[in-house]
């Protein structure tokens, strides 16, 4: 154990936390609590035993088994977890229980710190359709939706299994009286009010999941069901709304950071536009839509959006910019966001070790006039899928990894070799990041780590990545939401050519000789004494 | 020894004779002589005419995991099983609903007996909590079920089987 107490007097309130999440952001807290030497417990799920997040803790419990709602998003074992390890914080990282304000209001009533807001911002916030009301009350431009067009009802699929709660703690109960046709009817009304295109948003969370966009109006009540029952799989919460969708807009979020003092500031924005699927995959500041005056009036209305909800901790604001430089509130998510770095790298912050700072009620270290852009960055989300084949899923074993190295990278990994990419989780290998003097060095950095970057084993975007970053339209900033449906439809990977297949075949050739990466579980090399020995029982009749 | 290689692209095959230096390649498009190092199980430095290509190589079973170039590769290799394999999939019809990804089923959007068409969403596979319609690769009818809502798949395991519905056919009607 490290025992420098060189900061202890900057979070005195805290020795030890416990860390509710796992892969790369587990990782990443994990080394904001070294430095800050504080202990970090991590939790891990059966499958996870040996998952790079629990080898980098310094304590780690199990808490479960794989599926997440019997592991990660188990409460009541996370809190006693906290106790009975001694932690005095908890850090919920991104997605799991990180938005869930009956998880905060449970950590706190426990005596325990939740590291993020209060649980009645979070509630608010979380609330998409609440949020709304709440924003145009404050003056925040919001895009026409279904809770403003009159039809206030929520979509909630009577077929969706019940969660034991739902997000703000209340029990869902089960709609008997409700007819799930019926419900769909008041939807049309408020589809056509709005106008086709339309939108099915997850009331509950964010992150693409359960979210459909709806062209035809006989495609809208399959779409609702199937946004609703994504939705209730991802955030226990069935309930969808409508709202308009813009055509060919921005993503432009806003991180924002607020103390229990009353202090409150932006860090500037993100672009966040090049998504697929609803999800972002590669992210960056500044952003090339922004001019001066118009990023310092969605600065401000950032903090005008905190301000109304009483937030505080790290959040993003992110808002939709349309082609005529429009901004709309999109929504808040309440947590530090996964494209977090290209901040850190850009402002030269650690938003993670200030959440931390903040949690233990100090006040920001940071005044809004101390808070200057200073060059670009990058970030290029690497995930296990398959993007030849509709991004599927592609979970599998990393059997030998590289990470590129050189000035101005940065590499936020949760797997490394020997680790598996689990069918159970989010995909996310790691996220790629560069920072460089403007955008256009910044591009030439990333592509050529891009290149450098070596994940055997298992399918991965990292070819997509970069053909994403070869569009001329990206060079010239030309981007937006729909950016990867339109320029890389149908996107394949070029085939080789006849000197390529040459040297493939040489390398496959010598390759043969050494099957796998050693220490790897899924090695066919070396038989495993533990398993030729065959069926015995370890200490039977012992208490399950 | 003969290679086929295959992967989404197509199928690529060389004649291969390996030294303790080097290997020459052989294929339809000409020959190279390629000098290797092997410096760790996984990397190699590949000299081929001077020119120095830095690569990694990972095999598991059949498959073939390359980095060459800054460039990832995913073959199969069926060198061994070439011939079997040509077979298989000429005979390998498109009447198999198979499972896009290891997951598990969400819904079932047909039932047997039910008659569906190209491109018909049939089955609802879940993975890391996002949600992937299986769509029928042809017109026809659904012979078979044999997954139910709630079933845990593996990648490519059987999901459906259906019965062609022949263009113009006598049946139709």
């Amino acid at each position: 154990m490290r025992k420098r107490n060189l900061r202890v007097f900057v979070v005195k309130r805290f020795n030890k936390i416990l860390i509710a999440n796992r892969g790369e952001i587990a990782v990443r807290i994990i080394r904001a609590c070294r430095e800050l030497d504080i202990t970090a417990v991590a939790v891990y799920s059966e499958v996870d035993k040996t998952a790079m997040h629990v080898r980098e803790s310094d304590e780690a419990y199990l808490i479960g088994l794989a599926a997440a709602t019997e592991s990660y998003l188990n409460q009541r074992v996370l809190i006693e977890t906290a106790l009975k390890a001694g932690c005095q914080a908890v850090h919920p990282g991104y997605g799991f229980l990180a938005e869930n304000a009956a998880f905060a209001a449970a950590v706190n009533d426990a005596g325990l710190v939740f590291i993020g807001s209060s649980p009645e911002s979070i509630r608010l916030l979380g609330d998409k359709v609440e949020s709304r009301r709440t924003m145009a009350k404050a003056g925040v431009p919001l895009i026409p939706g279904s809770d403003l067009a009159g039809g206030s009802k929520k979509f909630q699929s009577s077929k969706v299994p019940k969660f034991q709660s739902g997000k703000d703690g209340v029990p869902n109960s089960p709609h008997q009286s409700m007819d799930d046709r019926q419900e769909c009817l008041s939807y049309q009304d408020a589809a056509d009010r709005i106008g086709y295109p339309v939108l099915v948003k997850a009331a509950g969370g964010g992150g693409g999941k359960g979210m459909r966009v709806v062209r035809d109006p006989k495609d809208l009540k399959a779409a609702l069901e199937g946004a609703s029952r994504e939705a209730q799989a991802a955030f226990g919460n069935p309930t969808v709304y409508l709202e308009k969708y813009l055509v060919e807009p921005r993503h432009v979020e806003f991180q924002i950071f607020g103390d229990t003092h009353g202090n409150r500031v932006h860090l500037f924005e993100r672009e966040c536009s090049i998504q697929r699927r609803h999800q972002k995959i590669i992210e960056e500041t500044p952003s090339p839509a922004l001019t001066p005056q118009l990023r310092n009036t969605m600065g401000e209305t950032a903090i005008r959006v905190a301000e109304a909800a009483g937030y505080y901790n790290a959040g993003t604001v992110e808002f939709l910019l349309d082609k005529d430089k429009n901004f709309y509130f999109l929504e808040v998510n309440t947590r530090i966001q996964v494209e977090h770095p290209v901040t850190e790298m850009v402002l030269g912050v650690d938003l993670v070790q200030e959440q931390i700072r903040v949690a233990a009620g100090e006040e920001l270290s940071w005044k809004q006039s101390d808070l200057k852009q200073r060059g670009h960055a990058i970030e290029c989300r690497i995930y296990a899928e398959d993007a030849a084949n509709n991004f599927l899923p592609a979970a599998g074993a990393v059997l030998f990894a590289r990470e590129p190295r050189g000035p101005g990278i940065r590499f936020d990994g949760g797997v490394e070799s020997g680790d598996e990419v689990s069918v159970h989780y989010d995909p996310i290998i790691a996220k790629l990041v560069a920072w460089a003097s403007d955008r256009e060095a910044a591009i030439r950095r990333i592509r050529t780590a891009l290149d450098d970057t070596v994940i055997l084993g298992l399918t991965n975007n990292i070819e997509f990545l970069k053909a994403a970053l070869d569009r001329p339209e990206f060079s010239a900033g030309k981007i937006h939401t729909g950016f990867l449906a339109e320029y890389l439809p149908s996107w394949k990977p070029e085939p080789p050519t006849n000197e390529e297949i040459r040297q493939l075949m040489a390398l496959a050739s010598v390759s043969s000789e050494r099957k796998v990466a050693s220490g790897v579980t899924t090695g066919q090399t070396i038989p495993d004494p533990w398993l030729t020995l065959g069926a015995w029982e370890i200490a039977k009749g012992v208490e399950q | 020894m003969k290679l086929v290689l295959k992967d989404a692209s197509g199928s690529y095959e060389a004649e291969v004779k390996r030294t303790n230096s080097s290997v020459i390649v052989k294929t339809a498009g000409g020959s190279s002589d390629i000098e290797y190092t092997a410096r760790l199980a996984t990397e190699f430095i590949l000299a081929d005419t001077g020119q120095i290509h830095r690569a990694y190589a990972v095999r598991r079973k059949d498959d073939l995991f390359l980095h060459l170039n800054g460039r990832h590769w995913h073959f199969k290799d069926v060198s061994e099983t070439a011939g079997k394999a040509a077979a298989l999939a000429a005979g390998d019809g498109d009447n198999r609903v198979l499972a896009p990804m290891p997951g598990s089923v969400i819904k079932l959007l047909v039932e047997a007996g039910a008659k569906v068409s190209r491109n018909q969403p049939l089955v609802i596979v879940e993975a890391m909590k996002m949600e992937n319609e299986v769509r029928a690769a042809m017109d026809g009818i659904v012979a078979k079920v044999l997954v139910s809502a709630g079933k845990q798949v593996g990648y490519g395991e059987l999901l459906l089987e259906l019965t062609p519905l022949e263009a113009g056919g006598a049946k139709a009607g």
